[in-house]
C-alpha cells in the first residue's frame, strides 16, 4: 500500500518537473515567421519579417481561419542585434521560426557580404539551417509585399519555385548550411538562386555569383545551361537544334547529364583540369515532320554536342576571366587528386590561368517512339 | 544475486559504455586529428582498443566470478587494491557526473533553451537511480535493447547523411606526408574509445563466457567501423571546414539537412536526439554502476539503496559545480587523461603480473 503511494507521489513530482514546461508555449502566443528578408539602406540593416496571420476572421457564416494572410514587420539598425531588438519592441508574441521557408537577401546587401547572417542562421538554434537562401533583384520590402497569384504566400512561392526547378535539374537549392560550408572553404566561389517578380509571381532569374560571401555578378537564366552542366548532379535541358543550320528544320531534344568526370593534374607549374561530360541525348519531336534516319540522327547529335560544348566553354571562360573564382568546385578535385601540390599553391591565384579541357560524349537513348527509316 | 551475463550482453556493455557522449563530436575530432584522413587514427585506435578489451576480458575470465577489486588483492596486494579502487571510483564518478551535465547542457542549447540545465540533470539522475537500483542484469538488458536500436539508428542515419553528401568532400583519404599527424592525432580521439574498462566491474562466468574474447574485441571493431561511417558521412556534407566549426558536429550537420524523400521523417535531428539519448541513458547507467561497484567492493560493504542514493545525490551536486560548459569539457578532458591509466596502464600491469606469476595457468 505504501509502495503504491510512493509511486503516486513520485509520479506527481516528476510530472511537475517535466522539462518541456519551460519551453512550452501555445501556438496562439507565437509569431509564426514565414520568411525573412535582409536589405541594406545606406549602411543600415533592414530586416523584413513576413509573418502568418492566424487570427480567425468572422465572415457572417461562422468563423474561418485564414492561413493565407500574412503581414510584414520592418525593423532596422546598425547590426542584427539592434535590428532584432527593434523588431521585439513591436511584436507582441514570441517568435517561432520553425515554419520559415526562405531567407531573402537584397542585391545591395549581398554585394556587401552575406556571411554575418549566414552564421546567424547556422549558430542560432531557433533558425533552421536547412532554410533556402535566395537573392532578389529589387528592394526586399517591395519584393516580400507582392501579392502572389499562384501560391499561398510569397515565402511558399519562393521555396516551391526553386524546389521544383532543382528537382527538374534546372537550378540549385542552396541551404544555410551549404552556403556556410562554401564560405568556410576559402578556395571556392559559389552560386545562389537569383529571383524577382514577374506578373505577381516569383520568377527565377538566374544565379548570383558569390565570392568570399559577396555577390559579384549574376548569371542570366538564358545563359545558365553551360554552368548547370558543370554544377548540378542531374541537369536536364530541353533544347532546340537546327538541322544543318536550317532554321526551318528544328528538332526538340533533351540532354541529361549521365556522368561527370573531373581529372586534375599539376604539370610545369600549371593546373590542368580535364572535364569529361557524358550526356544522354534524346530527340523529342520535329517541328516539321520529315524522314528520320540514322545518319540524320548522328548529325543532330553532333550539332547538339557542339552546342553544349560551346555553352560549357562559355561558362568556364566566364568563371576564369570575369569572375576569377572557381564556382565549379574544381578546387576540391584538385585537392583530392594532388594533395601535395595543393598545399604548395594558392588555388585562387592559379585557377584563372588553369588549362581546362572539356570533352563531351553524347549517347542517344531514344527518339521518343518516332519510327526511323 | 545477479545471473551471469551472456557473451552478447557483455559485448553490449562494451558498446554502450564506449559509445556515449563522445560519438556526437566524432566528425570534428576526426577532422582535427587527421583532416580528410581522419579515419586512419580511428582505425589505429580501434586496433589498440580491441587489444585492450581483449586483455581486460582475459583478466576477467581467468579470475571468473570476481570483479577487479576482488581479484586484484591477489595480484597486487591490499594497499594497491585500495589505490586502484580510489582511482576507478574517481574516474567513473567524473564521467557519471559530468557526462550527465554536458548532456543536459547540449539538450538545453540545442532543444530546450529556456529549461535550466539543473532540471534536466535532476530528472536524468532520478532515472539513473531507478535503473542502477535494479541491478546489473536489468541495466544490461536495457543496454541490449537500446544498444541495438542505437547501432541500427546510427547506421541508418549515416547512410541517409551520405545520400545528401558528396564523396569529393571526404577525399583525399590518405596523404603520405601526414603520417605523423595521423599518429599524433590519435590522442585527440582517445576519449571516444574509453569505457572498455567497465568490464573490470563485471564478473565473468567460466562456463558461459568462454567465447568472450571474440565478442568483446569484435564489438570494438564494430564501434570503430561505425565511428568511421558516422565521421565520413558528416564530413561528406560540407567538408572538414564545416565540421570543424561545431562541437556537437553530428547533431549540427544533421540539423542542416532536410531529406525530402523521407516525408514525415525528413527532419533528422529529432530522430537523432532520440537515438543518441537512448545511448546516453545506457552509458550513464553503466558509469553509475561502476561507481557503485567501486565503492561497495572497495569499502567491502553490501549493496544497498542508501549508498546508491548518496552516490546519485553527490553526482547531482557535483554536476552543478562547474559554472560553464567549457569547464565541464575541461574536466572531461582531464578525466580522459586518467583514462590512460585506467584503460591502458592498469590492465597491462595486471596482465604482466598475471603472466609473470603464472596465475592464468593455475586458474584455468
Amino acid at each position: 500500500m505504501i509502495k503504491k503511494h510512493y509511486k503516486l507521489i513520485s509520479m506527481v513530482i516528476l510530472s511537475s518537473l517535466l522539462v518541456g514546461c519551460w519551453d512550452y508555449e501555445d501556438i496562439n502566443k507565437k509569431n509564426i515567421a514565414l520568411s525573412v528578408g535582409i536589405d541594406d539602406k545606406d549602411g543600415i540593416i533592414q530586416l523584413i519579417s513576413q509573418n502568418a496571420k492566424l487570427r480567425s476572421e468572422s465572415s457572417g457564416k461562422g468563423e474561418q481561419t485564414q492561413i493565407t494572410q500574412d503581414y510584414q514587420n520592418v525593423s532596422q539598425g546598425k547590426n542584427f542585434e539592434e535590428t532584432r531588438g527593434e523588431h521585439e519592441y513591436i511584436v507582441p508574441q514570441s517568435n517561432f521560426t520553425g515554419a520559415m521557408r526562405a531567407v531573402v537577401f537584397s542585391k545591395s546587401y549581398a554585394e556587401k557580404g552575406i556571411e554575418a547572417y549566414i552564421n546567424r542562421i547556422n549558430f542560432l538554434s531557433d533558425l533552421r539551417k536547412s532554410l533556402l537562401i535566395v537573392i532578389c533583384n529589387e528592394p526586399v520590402k517591395d519584393f516580400l509585399q507582392t501579392e502572389i497569384k499562384n501560391d499561398i504566400s510569397i515565402a511558399y512561392a519562393i521555396e516551391d519555385t526553386i524546389k521544383k526547378l532543382a528537382k527538374d535539374g534546372r537550378t540549385l537549392f542552396k541551404t544555410g548550411q551549404e552556403v556556410q560550408a562554401y564560405i568556410q572553404n576559402k578556395d571556392l566561389g559559389f552560386v545562389i538562386p537569383y529571383v524577382g517578380i514577374k506578373d505577381n509571381a516569383v520568377e527565377f532569374q538566374g544565379l548570383a555569383v558569390m565570392k568570399d560571401s559577396n555577390m559579384i555578378s549574376v548569371i542570366n537564366k538564358k545563359e545558365i545551361d553551360g554552368f548547370l552542366f558543370l554544377m548540378l548532379k542531374k541537369p536536364n535541358m530541353n533544347k532546340t537544334v537546327y538541322s544543318n543550320g536550317d532554321e526551318k528544320k528544328q528538332y526538340s531534344f533533351q540532354a541529361k547529364l549521365k556522368k561527370r568526370k573531373i581529372k586534375t593534374s599539376y604539370k610545369d607549374k600549371k593546373v590542368n583540369i580535364d572535364v569529361d561530360l557524358q550526356i544522354n541525348f534524346s530527340i523529342k519531336y520535329q517541328y516539321k515532320i520529315e524522314p528520320l534516319n540514322k545518319n540524320k540522327i548522328r548529325d543532330l547529335e553532333s550539332e547538339a554536342t557542339q552546342m553544349i560544348y560551346k555553352e560549357v566553354i562559355y561558362a568556364i571562360n566566364k568563371s576564369q576571366k570575369e569572375y576569377k573564382c572557381d564556382i565549379f568546385e574544381f578546387g576540391k578535385y584538385f585537392k583530392a587528386n594532388n594533395p601535395k601540390d595543393y598545399r604548395k599553391i594558392n588555388w585562387n591565384e592559379e585557377y584563372p590561368n588553369a588549362n581546362i579541357n572539356v570533352n563531351i560524349n553524347t549517347h542517344l537513348t531514344d527518339v521518343n517512339l518516332r519510327s526511323i527509316e | 544475486m545477479n545471473t551471469p551475463l551472456t557473451n552478447r550482453q557483455i559485448a553490449f556493455v562494451v558498446y554502450c559504455t564506449i559509445v556515449g557522449f563522445g560519438i556526437i563530436g566524432i566528425p570534428r575530432d576526426m577532422a582535427e586529428a587527421g583532416g580528410t584522413g581522419g579515419w586512419i587514427p580511428v582505425a589505429i585506435l580501434t586496433v589498440i582498443f580491441m587489444l585492450n578489451v581483449y586483455i581486460i576480458s582475459y583478466l576477467g575470465y581467468i579470475n571468473h566470478d570476481k570483479t577487479l577489486l576482488e581479484y586484484s588483492e591477489r595480484l597486487v596486494g591490499k594497499f594497491f587494491t585500495r589505490i586502484i579502487a580510489v582511482i576507478y571510483s574517481i574516474y567513473f564518478f567524473m564521467y557519471f557526473t559530468f557526462i550527465t551535465r554536458i548532456y543536459a547542457e547540449t539538450v538545453r542549447i540545442t532543444m530546450l533553451p529556456r529549461t535550466p540545465s539543473w532540471v534536466i540533470t535532476f530528472v536524468f539522475f532520478l532515472l539513473l537511480y531507478y535503473s542502477i537500483s535494479k541491478g546489473l542484469n536489468v541495466i544490461v538488458r536495457v543496454c541490449e535493447m537500446y544498444g541495438f536500436i542505437n547501432i541500427v539508428g546510427n547506421i541508418f542515419m549515416s547512410i541517409i547523411i551520405f545520400t545528401q553528401g558528396e564523396i569529393i568532400n571526404i577525399r583525399p583519404l590518405f596523404v603520405e606526408e601526414d603520417l605523423t599527424m595521423y599518429l599524433s592525432g590519435t590522442s585527440k580521439l582517445i576519449f571516444a574509445f574509453l569505457g572498455g574498462e567497465m568490464l573490470f566491474m563485471i564478473p565473468f562466468s567460466k562456463e558461459k563466457n568462454s567465447k568472450v574474447f571474440k565478442y568483446a574485441p569484435a564489438i570494438v571493431g564494430i564501434i570503430g567501423a561505425m565511428y568511421i561511417l558516422i565521421g565520413e558521412s558528416a564530413i561528406s556534407i560540407g567538408g572538414i571546414e564545416l565540421v570543424k566549426l561545431y562541437k556537437a558536429s553530428v547533431f549540427n550537420v544533421v540539423r542542416g539537412l532536410d531529406v525530402p524523400y523521407l516525408e514525415i521523417l525528413r527532419r533528422l535531428d529529432g530522430i537523432y536526439i532520440i537515438v543518441w539519448s537512448l545511448n546516453i541513458i545506457c552509458s550513464l547507467s553503466l558509469w553509475g554502476y561502476g561507481v557503485q561497484q567501486c565503492i561497495n567492493k572497495g569499502m567491502k560493504i553490501k549493496e544497498n539503496k542508501f549508498i546508491l542514493a548518496l552516490i546519485i545525490s553527490a553526482g547531482f551536486i557535483t554536476a552543478q559545480i562547474p559554472k560553464s560548459t567549457n569547464d565541464v569539457e575541461k574536466l572531461l578532458k582531464y578525466n580522459g587523461y586518467l583514462g590512460y591509466i585506467t584503460s591502458l596502464s592498469i590492465p597491462l600491469i595486471l596482465l604482466i603480473i598475471t603472466k609473470v606469476k603464472k596465475y592464468d595457468k593455475k586458474a584455468l
